[in-house]
């Protein structure tokens, strides 16, 4: 996601904390989510058990 | 002369054993202490005087019938405010629980007053450990640094000697980092080991509650008076060894470390510190952990998605009342994918199995980095976002480290190793499931030959 929040999740914000605090912190939210959600892509793009394995993982080079 | 409240636990415990201190005595001189001090560094929520006096009264006349109940006989602990201690305000740092007061004692504290502690009072919180805003306990080696979080009381308190050993709760590194910066003993023990319950939880599957002191004994001793019954065969007798145990072998993986932005004063500290570890006869190997990374995503995705539940109640009534900091850190939760969640836990399974795998191939007790990548930052320029982007200066950085012990349940341990710029730096131990007792004998030889544990309590 970039940008504003979908319909959907600003109504999952208001059952949590209300319409008004939703409101107030929607732009802080959509900062933080995005951050998250960059660090998510990350990981998935980390997350390759067959490349791990073929890296020089856990063994000892010494 | 050494005053009563300058001794570690292991020590008092010994005077106290031999009569040679009462309880009454040794609680009179750490409350003189934080008397003293407590204006100066805001360690304490609450301090229950009274009945930390009752109670060492009580574990006097115990000892005079015989009844002596272990190492934690008659020492007094802090406990972090968001665990439960009955009587005594519960309100995890928050206005949101303004009032609150605890109807029992979390199970870690039952277990700690049946080994005879005595429970001091209740140490400062960042709001329900979520690491967000600025409290008000300072760091007695820099008033103007980060002193460390979220368990920031309990580091705080014993620094400065306003406590032997204090409770902290541990979702991704909270205990060990305000060890770090503090100059102290953090340890972040293995999931399952110590009772959970009365805890005001951010993440259910990541919160360890572990000890603070200012040595591997004192901290051995704590773990042990923390321990259930059920759950004392895990947990095998701690006997320190007075010298390095044969074929102790540990891990580095210094591309992590650049890759963390380890800066080059601690980096310096920690070479030096596996010189000393070497010259005890430790064999230290290099390793590259790829993998190491992906734990500080996965947990967030955890932790974060996991917070909603514990506070979605309160929040429906007193979201006003949080800090915004905070609450935003709960509202992304809100908005996390339940796959990226079942992700999130897909990669704690592969980690959980990649580092044990990495650390039999090694044939290693532990892997060894610094706790943080820098001393602490001054707090004024520090980012408290726990989403964004890393940087030396930012709470996000200082999990890096630490977060893998989270998600995979492994303990992980730190401990002073020198100072850079003033600030103390701390070594961190990540070691193999239940064998705390490993890490705490590799500490404990280490700080036989060291210094640097001997700076705490700070004296102001």
């Amino acid at each position: 996601m970039s940008g504003q929040l979908t319909p959907e999740q600003s109504a999952r914000l208001i059952e949590l904390v209300g319409e008004a605090i939703q409101q107030e912190d929607a732009a802080a939210v959509e900062r933080s989510f995005n951050d998250f959600q960059r660090g998510m892509a990350a990981l998935r793009a980390d997350f390759d058990p067959g490349r791990l394995q073929e890296a020089p993982e856990g063994g000892a080079n010494d | 002369m050494t005053e009563a409240w300058e001794l570690g636990i292991a020590e008092a415990s010994g005077f106290l054993r031999r009569g040679e201190l009462s309880a009454a005595e040794l609680v009179e001189s750490v409350i003189g202490r934080l008397e003293a001090t407590e204006d100066a560094v805001h360690a304490w929520a609450y301090v229950d005087r009274d009945g930390a006096r009752n109670a060492a009264r009580s574990a006097d006349n115990s000892a005079a019938r015989g009844g002596f109940l272990g190492l934690l006989h008659g020492i007094p602990l802090g406990v972090k405010d968001v665990i439960d201690v009955r009587g005594m305000p519960a309100e995890g740092g928050s206005s949101a629980l303004k009032g609150r007061v605890a109807s029992d004692d979390a199970g870690v504290v039952r277990h700690l007053r049946r080994n005879g502690a005595v429970i001091l009072g209740k140490t400062v919180t960042h709001e329900f450990a979520f690491g967000q805003g600025t409290p008000p306990s300072k760091n007695p080696w820099g008033a103007e640094r980060y002193a460390g979080g979220s368990s920031i009381g309990s580091g705080v308190a014993v620094a400065v000697g306003s406590a032997p050993g204090a409770l902290g709760t541990d979702t991704g590194g909270s205990v060990r980092n305000p060890a770090s910066v503090n100059g102290l003993v953090g340890l972040k023990a293995t999931a399952g080991l110590v009772d959970g319950s009365g805890v005001l939880n951010v993440s259910h599957t990541l919160d360890h509650i572990g000890p603070i002191a200012r040595s591997a004994a004192d901290c051995a001793a704590m773990l042990r008076g923390m321990v259930g019954p059920e759950n004392a065969a895990r947990l095998p007798e701690m006997v320190l060894p007075q010298a390095m145990p044969a074929l102790t072998r540990v891990a580095v993986d210094r591309g992590a470390w650049a890759e963390w932005e380890v800066t080059p004063e601690v980096d310096a500290v920690l070479e030096q510190a596996l010189v000393v570890l070497q010259g005890l006869g430790v064999e230290v190997v290099e390793v590259s952990l790829p993998e190491l990374k992906m734990a500080l995503p996965a947990s967030l995705a955890i932790s974060l998605s996991e917070s909603v539940e514990h506070h979605r109640e309160l929040l429906a009534g007193s979201a006003d009342k949080y800090l915004r900091g905070t609450r935003i850190m709960i509202e992304t939760g809100a908005l996390v994918p339940r796959e990226d969640v079942q992700f999130a836990h897909q990669v704690r399974s592969y980690l959980r199995a990649s580092l044990r795998t990495a650390m039999d191939n090694a044939g290693v007790q532990a892997l060894v980095s610094p706790t943080l990548p820098s001393i602490a930052p001054i707090e004024a320029d520090m980012s408290h976002s726990l989403t964004g982007s890393t940087g030396k200066d930012s709470l996000s950085s200082a999990l890096m480290m630490l977060s893998p012990a989270n998600l995979t349940g492994m303990p992980g341990l730190s401990i002073p190793c020198g100072f850079a710029g003033g600030q103390p730096v701390g070594m961190h131990f990540l070691g193999r499931e239940f064998a705390e007792a490993d890490l705490l004998g590799i500490a404990h030889v280490y700080e036989k030959h060291t210094s640097w544990h001997a700076r705490v309590p700070v004296r102001r």
